[in-house]
């Protein structure tokens, strides 16, 4: 087991810089996520890590040896691939013996490697199928199991369960977290879907353009995200926001302005000036309808979203739009005329350059 | 109720196949049934190229193929395609000729196809130009072949002289040691690009990351060729061996141009041209393309066959 | 679309015949011929002429320089009765074999045919019908480089053991002097039928018979045979390169024309280009017969020569008949004779002071050819080209040092008797 540091990487593609000059320090055992939109550069990173690709400049370590120029064989590492990358060819046995024939292994050893596997992923049914006979989820788990044999230092995930349908990505989610417990190994988990980062990385990497927006555990990114770009991706429902400036600053306390001319009293940490434009952010779950903490706007309801256990009711406040978490049998309907409390213990205020410059008291804790 | 109609959909939809097909059938039937269909007839008959059109000739049975002919004098000997020795050279030939140079071509073909997968600049020209072989007419090209390996004037010669590598000029399509190397090599040549092209095809539809898996695993390349790219390419590839054994199988054109009349490298085909055009045995050279037709109808079932069960495993 | 326009040519080229037929007005023929040298251009020059003394229009579709690939096409296009082709140029050999699709000439040639040589009028007669009119005919010779022989000492050989001990002295002195691309001897050794004209030379000369002789026996398999095949084919690779092993005729004139053989085997056509502006062997040549074998029979030369058949599919017979006979006639054979050194088929013409001059060549030739070989295809009947194929097949292998002589001719007489059967 290892851990992995990047300093200052960068990776080009002829003209085009598709990684910025990363920094990162994953800890051993730890369950790091790189998530962001398409086009971020996660995968990229994780193929620098891999050394499918060409790190640029900057250093890569591994277990505090530098792997630049080493072959991803011998880098210690293992990974499991989007399409999952079995050789079509060959039943689930072969494809998770092939890579170990070559490592002079004598082959009870290796059978006893993927007999072992296939008991932790519970695949011993598939062990003589090929790949097309197999469902989606069981060859991840053949895929998964070809990385486990190779006993690596640090496993790598290239989105392995976007391919799934929705209730499998569920399950998976959690065996993977489970397998993650078990295996006491480094991962590096690359996906674009900010639930899967929330639900089982220890750390979460927020890419955007090639840069690291954030990094953080995933109540740290929930809770105090440093700008305005980690503050829509994390968190679902996404975050509202409010275009705003600042009437009157004193001290940490600066009045904005809300909709219809009404105002609130929120904390800011970062200097900001009388005039200055701010947005603020608020999750929908920290608002509510009719009553509450905080201060009001009028809005009308456009659209109800009923799920069951949670309603989301869509309410136009002049021109923001914003979206208000309530209880299951919410009495309200769409087309009701309501008032939205805000709670200025909740709010995240962000600068014109998109910076968070102040958050509310409730997340000092 | 509903069954009755949905029954009555599919004929009608049935009926509406064959009427789209019939056009079609009607011209294979016109340009490929009858004369084939005609030819075999030929063959059993006593047909020469003066009397086939105007249907005056005898039934002759299997006579074309195997007939006993007694001389008068007791003495009698066994006729017919199964006892000719020229058919036998010239089946003999051709098997030889198509095992060499199918073999040659899938080698280099698939050399050729993995470069040209690579990525690097030029390829898209490079892909172009490795095609112009083949672009070139047969007859061309093999004329063109004729005179590089001319023993006076041709550069083939001029070339290994140079080099020290012969002492004196070889009549590549004169000698009987040469001939079909000479055939063989224009084949190369000429149809190589065919088959990469083919072999290239199949590489394309490989899936990308499963190379990108074999190299974490640090497999090495060879190892990746030979158990991975090569058993996956095999469908691909058997396409294009079938493909170019039927091509080598009725080779005439290139022989016929490169060296004419040369026992050593009379194929099935030169064999019947000889004997429908030139020897006024129709009947015999009837039969012979039969024979030639059985023998890839043959092959082709058998490729077939073996390629499923192969594939199916 | 194109081919619906193509079909509409096809139509009217079709109906326009019939259409100019009613006229009786200018009419347009089709010749078919096979070249060598410059017979094209020869040929070109003689249909002006008779165009414009017939206004009339005469067009040459031209062969490859195969015989044997010249006979294939023909036998085609007359099996499917092409009325594209009015005459065609046809091989002395193939009168037996395509007669029933060719005109009978016998009356409208009734008045020169006595001018000619009894003998090829014979040849092209086929149960009573004269199935081509004579235009040429062709007896092979022994071209020698007067230069060289000069120079070295050497007469012109007499028996092919001395024209075998002569080219390979000449050629390894010209060697020695640092002419590295000389040859003592160079003829037609590719297979095909011009191999057969060759062997059957060597074979005769050596009394080793003609093949298959008049009464049909086989008579190829003999030890004189094998004596000539064994000779020529100590050759190969000696005082003839092994590329002889796929020369034909206009292969072994570049050979010889670039100066680069001492002797040659050809027909007389070459004689007139080798003493063209554009030969580097120009006036430094001379021909003789051929050489006898070791106590054989003496000089043999395989019989040649080209005819002209009407094809009885033409539209327009009347015309193309016309122009067979004028191609046939004294004087086009006297312009072929002085102009591409032509042997004529015609007897006076032997005695033309003219002739005499400009091509001395030809009236020495007249005993040759008079006595010149003919190819057992009376014999073998409709099976001669495989008789022919079977002979130059053997031949070939032996010069090319595939089997012994002895064993191919033995192979060659078993094949050629199963060809036979009950009987040819």
């Amino acid at each position: 087991m290892a851990d992995v540091q990047l300093r200052g990487v960068v990776k080009r593609f002829g003209n085009a810089t598709v990684i910025h000059g990363v920094d990162l320090d994953i800890r051993d055992r730890e369950f790091c996520v790189f998530v962001g939109p398409s086009g971020c550069g996660k995968s990229t990173l994780l193929r620098l890590v891999a050394g499918l690709e060409d790190i640029t400049d900057g250093d890569l370590m591994i277990d505090g040896r530098r792997v630049n120029d080493l072959p991803p064989a011998r880098r210690g590492i293992a990974m499991v691939f989007q399409s999952y990358a079995l050789y079509p060819h060959m039943t689930t046995r072969e494809n998770m013996e092939f890579g170990l024939q070559l490592a002079k292994t004598d082959r009870s050893t290796i059978r006893q490697l993927v007999d072992k596997a296939a008991a932790i992923l519970q695949i011993e049914p598939l062990l003589d199928r090929k790949p097309r006979d197999m469902s989606g989820g069981q060859r991840q788990r053949v895929a998964i199991g070809r990385a486990i044999v190779r006993n690596p230092k640090v496993f790598l995930f290239d989105e392995p369960l976007s391919n799934l349908d929705a209730k499998l990505r569920v399950q998976m989610r959690l065996e993977l977290a489970k397998l993650h417990r078990d295996l006491n190994a480094t991962m590096i988990y690359v996906t674009h879907d900010q639930v899967e980062a929330m639900t089982m990385a220890d750390k979460i990497v927020v890419l955007r353009s090639g840069f690291v927006e954030q990094v953080g555990s995933p109540l740290e990114l929930y809770h105090k995200p440093r700008n305005l770009f980690v503050a829509g991706f994390i968190g679902s429902p996404a975050m509202n926001f409010i275009n705003s400036s600042v009437i009157d600053i004193e001290g940490e306390t600066a009045t904005v302005a809300l909709l219809g001319g009404a105002h609130m009293q929120v904390r800011v940490v970062k200097p900001v000036k009388k005039g200055d434009r701010v947005t603020l952010g608020i999750r929908p779950e920290h608002l509510s309808l009719n009553s509450g903490p905080g201060s009001q706007v009028a809005g009308r309801v456009i659209v109800t979203e009923r799920l069951g256990g949670a309603t989301y009711h869509y309410v136009q406040c002049g021109v923001d739009m914003l979206m208000v978490l309530s209880e299951g049998g919410s009495p309200i309907r769409e087309g009701d005329d309501v008032t939205v409390w805000i709670d200025p213990k909740m709010v995240h205020i962000f600068d014109e350059n998109e910076q968070a410059v102040g958050l509310g008291t409730h997340y000092d804790a | 109720m509903a069954t009755t109609t949905a029954s009555q959909l599919t004929r009608s939809r049935v009926r509406d196949a064959w009427l789209y097909l019939l056009p079609m059938l009607i011209v294979l039937a016109a340009v490929a049934g009858y004369p084939l269909l005609m030819t075999i007839y030929y063959g059993f008959t006593d047909a020469t190229l003066s009397t086939a059109f105007n249907w005056d000739f005898d039934w002759v049975g299997l006579d074309n193929y195997i007939e006993y002919v007694d001389f008068g004098d007791g003495t009698g000997e066994y006729y017919g395609l199964l006892f000719d020795p020229t058919w036998i050279n010239a089946v003999w030939n051709t098997i030889k000729f198509t095992v060499i140079s199918v073999s040659l071509e899938t080698v280099l073909g698939m050399a050729v196809a993995l470069t040209l997968h690579a990525h690097f600049r030029g390829r898209g020209l490079l892909r172009t130009a490795i095609l112009i072989p083949w672009a070139i007419p047969t007859i061309v090209s093999a004329k063109m072949w004729a005179w590089m390996l001319h023993d006076q004037f041709g550069i083939i010669n001029d070339i290994l002289m140079g080099l020290g590598v012969i002492s004196s000029p070889i009549a590549w399509t004169a000698s009987p040691d040469t001939a079909l190397a000479a055939v063989i090599i224009v084949d190369v040549w000429k149809t190589t690009p065919f088959m990469a092209l083919l072999i290239l095809a199949g590489l394309q539809m490989l899936p990308g990351d499963i190379y990108e898996a074999a190299k974490v695993d640090g497999v090495h390349p060879v190892k990746v060729f030979f158990r991975v790219t090569l058993p996956l390419v095999r469908p691909a590839l058997m396409v294009a061996v079938i493909f170019r054994a039927l091509d080598s199988l009725r080779i005439f054109d290139l022989i016929y141009v490169l060296t004419p009349n040369n026992a050593q490298t009379r194929s099935m085909s030169v064999f019947a041209q000889e004997n429908l055009f030139q020897f006024d045995k129709f009947y015999y050279g009837s039969a012979a393309s039969t024979f030639l037709f059985l023998v890839i109808a043959m092959l082709v079932i058998s490729f077939i066959k073996f390629g499923r069960l192969r594939l199916g495993d | 679309m194109v081919q619906a326009k193509s079909l509409c040519a096809a139509l009217l080229v079709g109906v326009s015949p019939l259409a100019l037929a009613g006229a009786a007005t200018a009419a347009e023929v089709s010749i078919v011929s096979g070249a060598v040298g410059n017979d094209l251009q020869i040929l070109r020059e003689m249909l002006d002429i008779w165009q414009e003394r017939t206004g009339h229009t005469a067009n040459i579709v031209s062969m490859p320089p195969s015989t044997t690939d010249q006979f294939g096409q023909y036998r085609l296009w007359l099996a499917a009765g092409n009325a594209d082709i009015d005459v065609y140029r046809v091989d002395v050999i193939w009168a037996p074999q395509l007669a029933d699709h060719f005109l009978d000439l016998t009356e409208a040639a009734a008045d020169v045919i006595p001018n000619h040589f009894p003998s090829i009028i014979e040849s092209q007669t086929v149960d009573g019908k004269l199935v081509a009119l004579p235009f040429f005919t062709d007896a092979p010779a022994l071209y020698y480089r007067t230069d060289l022989l000069e120079k070295h000492g050497f007469e012109v050989p007499k028996t092919w053991a001395e024209l075998t001990e002569t080219a390979q002295a000449i050629m390894d002195a010209e060697r020695a002097e640092g002419d590295s691309d000389i040859y003592g001897f160079v003829f037609q050794g590719a297979p095909y039928e011009g191999l057969t004209c060759n062997a059957l030379e060597w074979v005769k000369s050596h009394g080793g018979g003609q093949i298959v002789e008049p009464d049909g026996e086989i008579s190829v398999n003999s030890p004189n045979a094998v004596a000539a095949l064994e000779m020529a084919a100590s050759w190969i690779g000696t005082i003839a390169p092994e590329g002889v092993l796929s020369y034909k005729e206009e292969d072994a004139r570049g050979v010889w024309q670039t100066g680069n053989a001492v002797f040659m085997r050809n027909w007389p056509y070459a004689y007139s280009l080798g003493n063209g502006d554009d030969s580097a062997v120009k006036g430094l040549f001379d021909v003789a017969p051929l050489p006898m074998g070791e106590g054989g029979e003496g000089s043999a030369a395989t019989l040649g020569g080209w005819n002209l058949a009407v094809s009885k599919y033409s539209q327009n017979p009347e015309v193309a008949i016309d122009l067979a006979l004028f191609l046939a006639s004294e004087e086009v054979q006297k312009y072929q004779a002085l102009n591409a050194s032509r042997l004529p088929t015609i007897m006076s013409l032997y005695d033309d002071p003219e002739i005499a001059e400009a091509q001395p060549i030809i009236p020495q030739w007249k005993d040759i050819f008079l006595q010149a070989v003919p190819r057992p295809s009376a014999p073998t009947k409709t099976s001669y080209n495989e008789v022919s194929q079977e002979f130059w097949t053997a031949v070939h292998n032996t010069l090319s040092g595939n089997g012994s002589a002895a064993d191919n001719l033995a192979n060659l007489e078993r094949n050629l008797r199963r060809l036979r059967g009950a009987g040819w």
